[in-house]
């Protein structure tokens, strides 16, 4: 039995598709009109809603997901918070998250706005307020405003997290709470929600034709935008085997259904260097869903965290219930979104060696927008040398110029055990047209890559000299 | 780490106050209603009973001869109820606003990717949008003309247009200075967050009751009629609010309610279409792609004494608004500098695309963007700073008939304007700062400019400057107002609601503006041109004051009142100090009582303006629009990446109608006009098909591109033409403000080689062009210096 909170109203809910879009259920099901389709693919943000679920602590955390690219099945167990919750109708009250963009005047067309309102309600709900409140709006598109009293609201809004007050939209949270801790696992017969690996390995015995979701934000596309029916879903985002972030002597294992903004907040900690890439990757909303193993799952040639993998040496584990394998990721993904992924498989973790003393590693993004875009070229280096400035170790990783991500290991071959210096650097330059063949296509020409990835190599080096390169570093 | 910026710094001037409701920073009228979800949009209304879905079948080819269409699959699926093509129009089959030449449904020729050949009905919008996948269509393809070259060869959309005089090449040529040049500027998509939709709806007297999300639901209603072969009598269009429009709703939201209102005839049930966002960005027009070419001639202070300037607009397949949209181009060709003998030839070119249409600007930019990059290279050719020739060149007296014959009026306030502006933003000690930062920074390169905006304000079509409104006053005192304008998020009905206040001395909140009906005002022109506020304004305070006039005439006879009388803040005043004061209820009450009329249609016309095509001279602009921006960029000359550092806006409005409002128009224009300069790239394969259909690959600007400092300054002075409260339009102007951000890329690529070369910079600036343009001038720099090397080798030999 399907059961969601939707605002104050428990839905029980039965006879729904799997493929069913939780806009689709409030705007058509509900009536709840509030959240608007602009795109339909989770890049506009008007259809932005706010999930209420409990975190490792059991305590209520509130996250903004893109209604129309999650399922509705999803949510079960889970409490959505749509923007018509927020004003008190009764009292004719604005919430104050409503009444700062009132203030700055931020709506104009005002389409966009409902979904603006619940990025900034799942901002002023955050236990403290992030560095750039901002961020919370990465996701969402104003076409009429030009963002400024956005920003400025979102400012203000910031300060409501972390401060105890009377929310009038969630008026009874310890309710929520225990109708949660109490909901039952979710009976379905064509959306499976397995807890446990053996309960994933029976579920992909028994339905082969099953597709798996984790976050769900590139598959629903083909639900949503090439308008595919798909019968049958399995959700790996339970198992518990696909679930945290645990520690050895070499390293880390993070689990493949973890959600890309919280091994963002793991990454930041333990490896510095890839933050900017992974704030990139998507919007906050996005990242709020997708997860590692969805990423790798689907082979995208430029998807940004293979090339990120590969660059820290980091494996895929493959699990089918019974044995785990690992992959370097270069291994895994064998072509144009192809991998060594078998029929009943699935992606069940991510292990990453601790970074070694000494050594360099930086990721560099080019995309035509900076932020929720995909990328042009991403390349990543990894290098260290020896007491005679010669390089010792070297990883070269890139996507975008190639049919999947690639290690150059040819480029690679060409600074080992040369001295670190300029004229390495440009003999490197000089070999890359002879060893990448990228494409041209809508975000970029064959040429413009080429030329990208010679100077991000020149990039790299400049870094390691000190030379200010980057027009983040000083902004 | 960069940033996601916070606002630093943002001016607030506001205009003094004379009025107590105009002039004031209202909130948009929808505000609160916008915020808590419960605005509602066409897709918003509860569905009305039987109500179908409808889609289209479109065309996957960009051009041929349509064979066979072949829908008995998609009549077979699930859910479907009809699926019809042009045969089953019943009237006219051409929906093309001015000229002929845009079919409601492809009949026999394929003229662009995506062109909707087949309208299906359905249960719902998904079976609908399956089902109509499911077409097969025969096509024998033919060779489409897509690139500029290619358009060159074939039949133009519309003849050309010529203004000013003949410029020959012996003229340019006695000048000591002369610079020519070819700059590509690209198109943009409108990405409007709510997509094209309408709702048909059968009347009981055969005609068509009809919800559009459109600026024009005139131009709807009598398409609509014309394709139902009904009288316009039978068809209402009902527009309460859009989700954006920028231009992109004017024309191209006909085709989808004729669609839906053709699906309600044949049917008899109601029909709601609603694009899919990948669909509305193959199907409907975009901003212009332009190809210009300039050649100016100067003297040695880089003073232009004569120009050549082309420009040639890349309209798709069919005319649409392209003459004037070309036209508006040519007309801004000049900014705001005199161009001395000039020549301004502008081309509509027909490429085998979906036909380009209004965006905000409307041409205007594009044409600007010309002199704006030839500017910039005569500043390198006469080794002065951008902005020091741009101050020479300024209109100025003596000097200030444009190439149509009109006159500058307001040359002085261009120039204040400018000075004011170089001067709050430091431009002088920032000049030397990029300088310092450049000579140090081997890698990161800045840029900085000043451009100056002078935007021509009418409708150049002089017949389409004239609107109507309607006031009611209810026996309980409350106003109700509908006019010919529609809300797009402008703050068009905010603007019009102080205004009525205003002019029947009442509050903001004693008047109500209700949804724009083609059956309360009719015959309006489109909500277009930045005219929303300037000609519906000016209709509804005509209507207003018809009715207090009455008021006051009735009062002064029944109270036996003498000497002043006026309306103010909701009491009839009488005598010098208002000894006898009257509430508006109790007026209107007695007014009633007596049989007064207490509603009232207004009507406008815009004075003073003309034009002679066949001469191309006249006066089109009742006023023009005046406003200059400064922007800092750096950028990487490894990558092309670009962050715009700060930028400086100080715009004209006249006597702000509500300064918030033009604030956040300014600022909005702003950053969308950033979006066409820099992110916002269109890309077609060679055979024609856009490959940039959705936001996953077009990409306008995030909150994280807005710049790291903005300031927004309005320009307080009112307008001296007799405009509504003497305010000035503002809707596209500030669009333009953004060709700072351009130049300033520009600039910052122009220090690679000391300012000693042109830029061959083109538009939109992305990364990727930005690199190009870096490489090709580095490259010039080099040809020139081994050049230099080798003639002092020769000179010491």
């Amino acid at each position: 039995m399907l059961q969601i909170m939707i605002n104050q109203q428990l839905e029980t809910v039965a006879d729904v598709r799997a493929d069913t879009m939780l806009l689709t259920y409030l705007r058509e099901q509900m009536e709840l009109t509030g959240s608007k389709e602009g795109c339909a693919s989770g890049d506009c943000g008007a259809c932005t809603v706010v999930v209420v679920e409990l975190d490792d602590q059991q305590q209520l955390r509130y996250r903004q997901i893109n209604a129309c690219i999650t399922p509705l099945h999803a949510l079960h167990g889970k409490q959505v918070i749509t923007v018509e919750q927020l004003k008190d109708l009764q009292a004719n009250q604005l919430h104050p998250v409503q009444q700062a963009v009132v203030d700055k005047h931020g709506s104009q067309c005002g389409f966009c706005t409902p979904g603006i309102i619940m990025s900034l309600y799942a901002l002023s709900k955050q236990r403290q307020a992030p560095a750039h409140p901002a961020e919370y709006l990465a996701g969402n598109l104003c076409r009429c405003t030009g963002y400024g009293p956005l920003i400025e609201a979102a400012n203000d809004v910031a300060e409501l997290a972390g401060v105890e007050y009377f929310d009038p939209a969630q008026p009874d949270e310890a309710a929520v709470k225990t109708w949660q801790q109490q909901c039952a696992a979710l009976q379905s017969g064509v959306y499976h929600r397995p807890q446990t690996r053996s309960e994933l390995a029976e579920l992909r015995a028994k339905y082969p034709e099953a597709q798996l979701i984790a976050g769900g934000t590139d598959l629903a596309l083909e639900i949503t935008q090439q308008l595919k029916d798909i019968e049958q879903l399995i959700d790996v985002s339970a198992v518990d085997d696909l679930q945290g972030i645990s520690e050895s002597e070499q390293g880390w294992r993070i689990g493949a259904a973890l959600p890309l903004d919280i091994f963002h907040d793991f990454m930041r900690e333990h490896f510095p260097s890839t933050d900017e890439l992974i704030e990139r990757l998507g919007s906050l909303t996005i990242r709020r869903r997708g997860t590692l193993g969805g990423s790798l799952g689907h082979a995208s040639p430029i998807g940004d965290i293979a090339p990120l993998l590969i660059s820290l040496g980091g494996n895929i584990e493959v699990d089918d219930g019974k044995t785990r394998q690992l992959f370097a990721p270069e291994d895994y993904i064998t072509g144009y979104r192809q991998t060594r992924l078998q029929n009943k498989q699935w992606i069940s973790a991510v292990h990453l060696p601790r970074p070694q003393p000494g050594t360099q590693h930086a990721i560099y993004k080019v995309s035509k927008r900076f932020e929720d875009d995909i990328a042009t070229v991403v390349l990543a280096v990894r290098l260290r040398v020896d007491d005679a400035q010669r390089v010792k170790h070297c990883i070269i990783s890139a996507g975008g110029i190639a049919a999947k991500s690639v290690r150059l290991s040819e480029l690679e071959a060409l600074l080992l055990g040369q001295p670190f210096n300029q004229a390495s650097i440009d003999k490197l330059k000089a070999a890359v047209p002879l060893h990448i063949s990228p494409l041209s296509d809508v975000r970029g020409s064959a040429g413009y890559r080429v030329q990208l990835v010679q100077n991000l190599l020149q990039r790299f080096y400049l870094e390691s000299q000190q030379i200010t390169t980057r027009l983040t570093d000083y902004a | 780490m960069r940033k996601l910026t916070q606002v630093s710094h943002r001016k607030q001037s506001e205009t003094p106050v004379d009025y107590q409701v105009v002039g004031r920073s209202h909130k948009h009228e929808s505000a609160a209603k916008q915020v808590s979800g419960e605005a509602q949009f066409i897709d918003d209304y509860p569905t009305p009973r039987g109500c179908l879905h409808a889609a289209v079948v479109v065309s996957d080819v960009v051009k041929g001869q349509l064979e066979q269409v072949d829908l008995s699959a998609v009549a077979a699926a699930p859910g479907v109820v009809g699926a019809y093509t042009h045969e089953a129009i019943p009237g006219e089959k051409d929906i093309g606003p001015i000229f002929k030449g845009d079919p409601l449904l492809a009949e026999g020729e394929i003229k662009y990717h995506g062109q909707p050949v087949a309208l299906v009905l359905a249960r719902s919008h998904r079976q609908a949008w399956q089902a109509a996948a499911l077409a097969k269509l025969t096509i024998n393809q033919q060779h489409a003309h897509v690139s500029f070259e290619d358009a060159q060869t074939i039949e133009p959309v519309l003849a050309p247009n010529h203004m000013g005089q003949a410029v020959s090449q012996q003229q340019l040529a006695t000048s000591p200075l002369q610079v020519s040049g070819e700059l590509s500027v690209g198109g943009q998509e409108h990405f409007y967050l709510e997509g094209q939709i309408s709702l048909a709806e059968l009347t009981e007297d055969g005609g068509i009751f009809l919800r559009s999300s459109s600026q024009h639901p005139t131009e709807v209603q009598t398409l609509v009629a014309e394709v139902l072969h009904v009288p316009f009598s039978k068809v209402t269009v009902d527009m309460r609010r859009m989700g954006g429009g920028f231009g992109g709703k004017e024309t191209q939201a006909a085709q989808w309610a004729c669609l839906a209102s053709l699906g309600a005839w044949l049917t008899r049930k109601p029909v709601k279409l609603r694009l899919p966002r990948a669909v509305d960005m193959t199907a409907t027009g975009k901003r212009h792609p332009f190809v210009s070419r300039f050649q100016l001639a100067a003297d040695e202070r880089g003073v232009i004494e004569s120009a050549k300037i082309e420009v040639n607009g890349l309209c798709g397949h069919s005319a649409d608004l392209s003459g004037a949209i070309v036209d508006r181009a040519m007309f801004h060709s000049d900014n705001a500098y005199s161009l001395g003998a000039a020549e301004v030839v502008g081309n509509r070119l027909r490429t085998d695309m979906v036909s380009h249409t209004a965006f905000r600007g409307f041409g205007g930019p594009q044409g600007m963007m010309a002199i704006e990059r030839a500017m910039q290279d005569l500043s390198i050719a006469a080794g002065i700073d951008s902005l020091d020739l741009r101050l020479r060149n300024l209109y100025r007296e003596g000097h200030n008939t444009t190439h149509y014959g009109m006159e500058v009026e307001q040359t002085d306030t261009i120039k204040t304007v400018i000075d004011t502006l170089a001067e709050s933003c430091s431009y002088r000690a920032r000049r030397e700062q990029v300088k310092a930062f450049n000579a140090a920074n081997p890698v990161l390169k800045k840029g900085l400019a000043l451009t100056p905006v002078k935007f021509g304000i009418s409708f150049t079509a002089t017949h389409l400057n004239q609107a109507g409104a309607l006031v009611h006053v209810y026996t309980d005192g409350s106003v109700q107002v509908s006019h010919g304008g529609t809300e797009m998020g402008q703050g068009l009905h905010t603007k019009i609601q102080q205004i009525v206040a205003q002019s029947l001395g009442l509050d903001f909140e004693s008047v109500l503006i209700t949804s724009t009906r083609t059956d309360k005002v009719p015959n309006t022109s489109p909500t277009a041109a930045s005219s929303g506020a300037d000609l519906n304004g000016m209709a509804a305070h005509n209507a207003a004051v018809s009715i207090k006039q009455r008021l006051l005439d009735f009062a002064r006879e029944h109270y036996q009142l003498s000497g002043e009388l006026d309306i103010e803040d909701g009491q009839l005043l009488s005598g010098v100090s208002g000894e006898r004061q009257i509430p508006w209820e109790t007026l209107v009450q007695d007014a009633y009582m007596n049989r007064v009329s207490l509603s009232a249609s207004g009507f406008y016309k815009t004075p003073k303006i003309w034009y002679d095509p066949a001469k191309s001279v006249g006066r089109p602009f009742f006023y023009f629009s005046i406003g200059a921006a400064c922007s800092e960029v750096t950028i990487d000359t490894l990558t092309g990446e670009m962050v715009v550092d700060r930028v400086d806006i100080l715009h004209d409005v006249g006597n702000s109608l509500n300064p918030a409002i033009d604030l956040g128009q300014i600022e909005g224009a702003f950053i969308q006009g950033m979006g066409w300069l820099t992110n916002e790239e269109l890309v077609w394969n060679e055979q024609g098909k856009l490959l940039s259909n959705s936001p996953m690959n077009y990409k306008i600007p995030t909150i994280g591109d807005y710049p790291k400092a903005m300031n927004i300054a309005l320009f307080d002075k009112a307008n001296p033409e007799h405009s509504i409260y003497r305010s000035k339009a503002v809707g596209e102007p500030p669009f333009m403000h953004a060709i700072s951000v351009w130049c300033a890329i520009y600039d910052a690529i122009a220090s690679l080689a000391d300012h000693q070369q042109a830029v061959p910079l083109n538009a939109p600036a992305t990364g990727e062009e930005i690199l190009r343009a870096c490489n090709a001038v580095t490259q010039a720099r080099a040809t020139f210096n081994d050049a230099t090397e080798v003639a002092e080798e020769v000179d010491n030999a």
